[in-house]
C-alpha cells in the first residue's frame, strides 16, 4: 500500500514539474514563468535599479567608459573605433536583446522556430517564413556577407566588434534574467553574428523598398485597360510641390571621355522602351493570370526632413529637422546613443542590431533621411519549359534553373525544406508550390535592388557619416549607398545645406515595373543603373531651404527622363515647402513646432469643394450639425478637433462611392485604390468627372449626389459626442512587437495623421523627431515614442511616450570628457580588456 | 515539533535554491523538500502540508518582495498577460500555491520513501 502511495506521490511531483516546465500551444511554461527564481518576477525592475557595472572581455583592445544619463542614454567614450562598436553591441544587447534577435529571425524567415507552425489558425509557415525565404532575404544577406568577408575587411571588423559586444553580454546572461519575451515564448538567445546585422539592414530594405503591388495593378490593367488606368492612377498630380523647385535646372554630371578629360553630356542616357510595349505589356491579358495581392507594408512609410540655411535663421546657423514615419512599436526601432572616440563624436539614434548612428549629428555636421519611395522591386512571369522547372525560356533560348534549398526549422515538428528556383532575375517567389491562392500554375520571379546590393556600403555610409566633417565627406559617405533609396539631407556648421536622393536606382522607362513583366523577353529587364552623379540632388539652393517629404523629387520628366515608380506622398511636401518659403528668422523652436504641426492641407484644398457640391436641403440631424462644424473649421487636425474626424470619414465615404464600382473586378481579384489627390483634382478640373458615375446603375450620378450621400452615410456612423474628437477617434497606440496587450500603450490623445506634417496615424507615425541647430554651440532636440529599455518591467520602457504624444522633445545632451561628474550621469559601465 | 522543523528546513532549502538559481533549475526546491521528507519522518498528510506551507510561505515572501520594490505596474500587467485580472496581487499567491503543490508532493514522496524503507 505504502509502495503504491509512494509511486503515486512521486508521479504527482514529477507531473507537476513537467507541466510547469512545458509550453502548451501559446500557453507558456507556467511553473517556470511563475517561479520567483526564474520567472517574470525578475523582470520587474526595482525602483533603485543599478545599471552600473564592469565588463572584462578579450574582445576589447582598450578601455571604454559608458555613462548612462537620467534618460538611460549611453554616452560611450572609447579609445578606438572597434571598442566603441563593441560597447554599442553590448548596450544594444543589454537593453534590446529580444527585439534585435526577433527582428532578425523575422527577416530570415525563422519565426516557426520560435512560434511553431501556426498560431491559432494563422500559419506562420505560409504567411511569414516561406514568404521571406522566397523573397530572397537570406539569399541577399548571404551574398552581402560573402562579399564583405572577401572585399571589405574594414567593414567586417566593425561588424565583428559589434557582434563580440553583443555576445559578451549574451554569454554572461543567466536564463533567469532573459528578457520577458523569451520566458513567455520559452526559448533562449543564440550568439550574434555579422550576418545578423546584415540581415537587419535587409529587413529595412523590406520595410522601405518593398513595392509588391505589381500583381494588383496587373489585375486592374487586365480588366479596365491602360487608358482608363492612366486616368485612375496618373503618374503625377497637378499640385505637386517637388523637392527640386520647379524650373530649377537638372543637368547630367560630367563624365570622363576616353582620354580622361571631363565632358558635359548634353542629356541623360535613357532606357530603351521595349518594342512590344503596346502589344505585350500595356494590354488587357487573360484575367485568370494573377490571383493574388502581396500584403504591403504601410504606404505611409515615409518621413519629413528639411534643412534651412543660415540666411533664414535667427542665429545665422543651419538647422536640420527629421522625423522618419514608420510603424511605431515597443520596444522602439530606435535607440539613442552618443559615441565619442579620438576621431569623432556623434549623437543620434541607432538600430539595435546594427553598429553606428543612423540619424544624428556630430561636432561638424548633421544628417537625416526620408524614404525615396521609388519602385525597386519588380516581378517577372517565368515560362518554364516543363513542370520540372529545371529550364526556362529567355529570348527564345532556354536557361537552366539554379535551385536553392532553404531548411525551415519548426518548433515541435519536422523541418520544412523550401526549394526555390533561381532565375536571372532572382528567386521565383510565387509558383505552384507557394501561395495556394495563385492557382494558375504560373511562376513569377522577383527582381529587387536589395538582392543586388551585396556590398557593405550601407553600413559604411552611416559609419562614415558619423565622422564626416563637411559636404565632401558627406557625399563620399553616401555615394556608394545602394538600397533602400533615401533622401539624405545634410547641414554643416559652415552653413552648407544639401540633399541627395541616394541609392542604386535602375534607369526605367515609363510604367516599367508597375505591372508584372514578361520574363522571357530581355527588353523588359532593367537595363542599367542611373549613374550615381546623376541621382537627383541640391546644394545650397537659392530658396535657402531643402525639404523632402516622400513627394516626387521632380515633376520635370523632360529634364529628368527616368521613371521613378512607387507611391509618393503629395500633401506634406506642399505644406512644408509653403511654410518654409514664408518663414524667416527661424529658430529651433519654430522647427520643433513645425514638426508637430497638425494643419490639414488636404482638407484646405478638398473641404471647400465638398461644401460647394453639398446639397444641404437633403440634410437633417447629425448631418446638418456636422456641416456646421466643418464650415467653421480652421483645418487644424488637433486631438480635440471634431471637424477633422468628420472631414476624414466624409472624404473616405465619398471615395468609396466614387471608386467602388471601378475597382471591384469581375474576376473577384484585388485591385489597388486610387490616390486621394486623383479624385480631388478630378472633381476640381471637371464637374462631370466620368468616374463619378456608378457603372452599375442605369442613371448618371452627379458629384453633388455622391458628396451628399457620403455625408449622410458618415453622419449615420459617427456619434456626435466626445468620442468624435480626432484623438479619441483615431486612438493612436504604440504596440508591443508581439501585440501582448498589457505591454501596448494605447489611447494616446494625439492629433495629426495622413497628409499632415505630424503624420501620426493609429499605429504609424513620427518614429523619431529630431531638430539640430549647428551654431557655435550645437542645440539639439529629439524624442521617439518609446524608451531606452526594451523591458516592459522597466520604468524606461515607455518613458518618452507621454511627452512624444503631446509634442514635447528632449534636449539631446552631448557629453564631454569634462562632464564625468555631471549630475545627469546616473550610472557608469566600465569595459576593460581581459 | 517535527512539523515546524520540517517547514523551517524546507523553507530554507527553497530559499537556498532561489539564491543559487543561476546554476540550478527552477524546480530544484522540490529536491530539497524531498530530502526533508526523508530526513524528518512524520504522518503523511502532515508531511504534505509542511512541504506545501514551506514553499508557499517562502515564495509568497519572495514574490511580494519583488512586487513591492518594482518600479512599474509590470506585475499587474503580467496578471493581464496570464488572464487573471488587472491586479498582480493574486499572482503572488497563485505562484506560491503552485510551488507549494510541488513542495507538498515532493516532501510526501520523501516521507513515503522513508516509511517504505522502514517497513521493509
Amino acid at each position: 500500500m505504502r509502495y503504491v502511495a509512494f509511486v503515486i506521490s512521486l508521479i504527482f511531483t514529477i507531473a507537476l514539474i513537467f507541466l510547469g516546465n512545458t509550453k502548451f500551444g501559446v500557453i507558456p511554461p507556467l511553473g517556470k514563468l511563475l517561479s520567483p527564481s526564474h520567472g517574470f518576477w525578475k523582470n520587474a525592475e526595482p525602483v533603485n535599479v543599478d545599471f552600473s557595472g564592469a565588463v572584462n572581455s578579450k574582445g576589447l583592445n582598450g578601455d571604454v567608459n559608458v555613462y548612462l544619463d537620467d534618460r538611460l542614454v549611453p554616452h560611450i567614450f572609447a579609445e578606438n573605433d572597434e571598442d566603441a562598436y563593441f560597447a554599442q553591441g553590448w548596450l544594444h544587447a543589454k537593453f534590446r536583446l529580444w527585439q534585435m534577435e526577433f527582428q532578425t529571425h523575422a527577416a530570415a524567415g525563422r519565426l516557426c522556430e520560435i512560434l511553431g507552425e501556426k498560431i491559432d489558425t494563422n500559419s506562420v509557415l505560409e504567411g511569414h517564413d516561406r514568404k521571406f525565404r522566397r523573397m530572397g532575404m537570406n539569399y541577399a544577406a548571404e551574398n552581402a556577407i560573402n562579399y564583405i568577408t572577401k572585399n571589405q575587411p574594414e567593414t567586417l571588423k566593425v561588424l565583428e566588434a559589434y557582434a563580440s559586444g553583443v555576445n559578451a553580454y549574451i554569454r554572461q546572461l543567466k536564463p533567469e534574467d532573459y528578457p520577458i519575451e523569451y520566458k513567455i515564448l520559452d526559448y533562449a538567445p543564440e550568439p550574434w553574428t555579422p550576418y545578423k546585422s546584415v540581415l537587419f539592414l535587409k529587413y529595412m530594405s523590406y520595410d522601405l523598398a518593398n513595392d509588391g503591388d505589381d500583381f494588383a495593378y496587373t489585375n486592374l490593367l487586365n480588366e479596365i485597360g491602360i487608358s482608363k488606368l492612366e486616368k485612375m492612377f496618373p503618374i503625377m498630380a497637378d499640385s505637386l510641390s517637388p523637392i527640386i523647385p520647379k524650373g530649377y535646372p537638372i543637368t547630367p554630371a560630367a563624365e570622363a571621355d576616353s582620354t580622361g578629360k571631363l565632358i558635359q553630356p548634353k542629356s541623360f542616357a535613357k532606357a530603351v522602351v521595349p518594342a512590344s510595349l503596346d502589344s505585350l505589356y500595356l494590354i488587357k491579358k487573360d484575367t485568370s493570370t494573377i490571383a493574388w495581392l502581396q500584403p504591403q507594408t504601410d504606404k505611409d512609410n515615409g518621413s519629413n526632413n528639411w534643412v534651412v540655411s543660415p540666411g533664414k535663421t535667427q542665429d545665422s546657423a543651419a538647422i536640420l529637422a527629421n522625423d522618419p514615419h514608420l510603424g511605431i512599436s515597443l520596444p522602439s526601432l530606435w535607440y539613442e546613443v552618443q559615441i565619442h572616440t579620438p576621431v569623432y563624436n556623434v549623437y543620434g539614434v541607432s538600430f539595435p542590431g546594427s553598429p553606428s548612428v543612423i540619424i544624428g549629428f556630430n561636432d561638424s555636421i548633421a544628417w537625416g533621411v526620408t524614404n525615396a519611395m521609388r519602385d525597386v522591386m519588380d516581378f517577372y512571369e517565368i515560362q518554364f519549359v516543363d513542370s520540372s522547372m529545371n529550364q526556362y525560356v529567355y529570348n527564345g533560348d532556354t536557361l537552366k534553373t539554379d535551385w536553392r534549398t532553404e531548411t525551415i526549422s519548426i518548433r515541435g515538428k519536422a523541418d520544412y525544406s523550401e526549394q526555390i528556383p533561381m532565375t536571372i532575375f532572382g528567386p521565383v517567389m510565387y509558383d505552384g508550390s507557394y501561395q495556394s491562392a495563385l492557382k494558375n500554375g504560373k511562376a513569377y520571379a522577383i527582381k529587387w535592388k536589395a538582392h543586388e546590393n551585396i556590398s557593405g556600403f550601407e553600413l559604411d555610409a552611416f559609419r562614415n557619416l558619423n565622422r564626416a566633417k563637411n559636404y565632401d565627406d558627406y557625399l563620399n559617405a553616401i555615394r556608394y549607398y545602394d538600397c533602400p533609396g533615401q533622401n539624405f539631407i545634410f547641414a554643416s556648421k559652415t552653413g552648407d545645406i544639401a540633399w541627395w536622393q541616394q541609392a542604386s536606382f535602375p534607369a526605367k522607362w515609363r510604367r516599367q515595373g508597375d505591372f508584372v513583366m514578361p520574363g522571357w523577353d530581355s527588353t523588359y529587364n532593367w537595363q542599367f543603373n542611373i549613374e550615381q552623379g546623376n541621382n537627383l540632388h541640391l546644394k545650397k539652393p537659392a530658396t535657402g531651404f531643402i525639404a523632402t517629404a516622400n513627394q516626387l523629387p521632380t515633376g520635370d520628366t523632360l529634364q529628368y527622363p527616368y521613371y521613378l515608380g512607387g507611391h509618393h506622398d503629395l500633401y506634406r511636401g506642399i505644406i512644408i515647402n509653403r511654410l518654409l518659403n514664408s518663414m524667416n528668422n527661424i529658430t529651433v523652436n519654430d522647427m520643433k513646432q513645425m514638426q508637430v504641426n497638425n494643419y490639414n492641407i488636404f482638407a484646405e484644398m478638398a473641404l471647400p469643394h465638398l461644401l460647394k457640391h453639398l446639397d444641404e436641403s437633403k440634410l437633417s440631424g447629425n448631418a446638418q450639425a456636422f456641416v456646421d462644424i466643418c464650415k467653421t473649421w480652421n483645418y487644424d487636425a488637433s486631438a480635440d478637433s471634431k471637424a477633422q474626424t468628420i472631414f476624414d470619414r466624409w472624404w473616405v465615404a465619398f471615395e468609396e462611392l466614387v471608386w467602388q464600382d471601378d475597382v471591384t473586378l469581375k474576376s473577384g481579384l484585388k485591385a489597388p485604390w486610387p490616390e486621394r489627390e486623383t479624385l480631388l483634382e478630378g472633381i476640381i478640373k471637371d464637374s462631370a468627372y466620368p468616374f463619378i458615375d456608378d457603372e452599375r446603375t442605369p442613371q448618371r450620378e452627379t458629384i453633388s449626389e455622391l458628396v451628399t450621400a457620403a455625408l449622410i452615410k458618415t453622419a449615420g456612423k459617427l456619434p456626435n459626442d466626445a468620442s468624435l474628437a480626432w484623438g479619441a477617434y483615431k486612438n493612436t497606440s504604440v504596440n508591443h512587437l508581439l501585440k501582448i496587450a498589457p505591454f501596448n500603450r494605447t489611447n494616446l490623445n494625439v492629433g495629426g495623421g495622413s497628409f499632415i506634417i505630424n503624420a501620426t496615424k493609429a499605429t504609424h507615425g513620427p518614429s523619431w523627431r529630431m531638430v539640430v541647430e549647428l551654431g557655435k554651440e550645437t542645440k539639439a532636440y529629439g524624442i521617439y515614442p518609446g524608451g531606452q529599455s526594451g523591458n516592459p518591467g522597466s520604468a524606461f520602457y515607455d518613458s518618452f511616450v507621454k511627452d512624444w504624444a503631446i509634442g514635447k522633445s528632449n534636449e539631446l545632451w552631448v557629453m564631454t570628457a569634462n562632464d564625468k561628474a555631471n549630475e545627469k550621469i546616473k550610472w557608469t559601465i566600465t569595459f576593460k580588456k581581459a | 515539533m517535527k512539523f515546524i522543523v520540517s517547514i523551517i528546513l524546507c523553507a530554507l532549502t527553497t530559499y537556498c535554491s532561489f539564491l543559487y538559481s543561476e546554476y540550478t533549475p527552477w524546480w530544484l526546491f522540490g529536491a530539497g523538500a524531498f530530502l526533508v521528507g526523508i530526513a524528518l519522518p512524520q504522518k503523511g498528510w502532515l508531511s504534505w502540508l509542511a512541504g506545501f506551507l514551506a514553499v508557499f510561505i517562502c515564495w509568497s515572501i519572495l514574490n511580494a518582495h519583488f512586487d513591492n520594490k518594482s518600479s512599474t505596474s509590470f506585475i499587474n500587467q503580467m496578471a493581464e498577460v496570464l488572464k487573471i485580472g488587472k491586479s498582480g496581487t493574486p499572482l503572488i499567491f497563485i505562484s506560491a500555491a503552485f510551488g507549494g503543490l510541488i513542495g507538498g508532493f515532493a516532501m510526501l514522496t520523501g516521507n513515503l520513501l522513508r516509511s517504505r524503507k522502514s517497513e521493509v
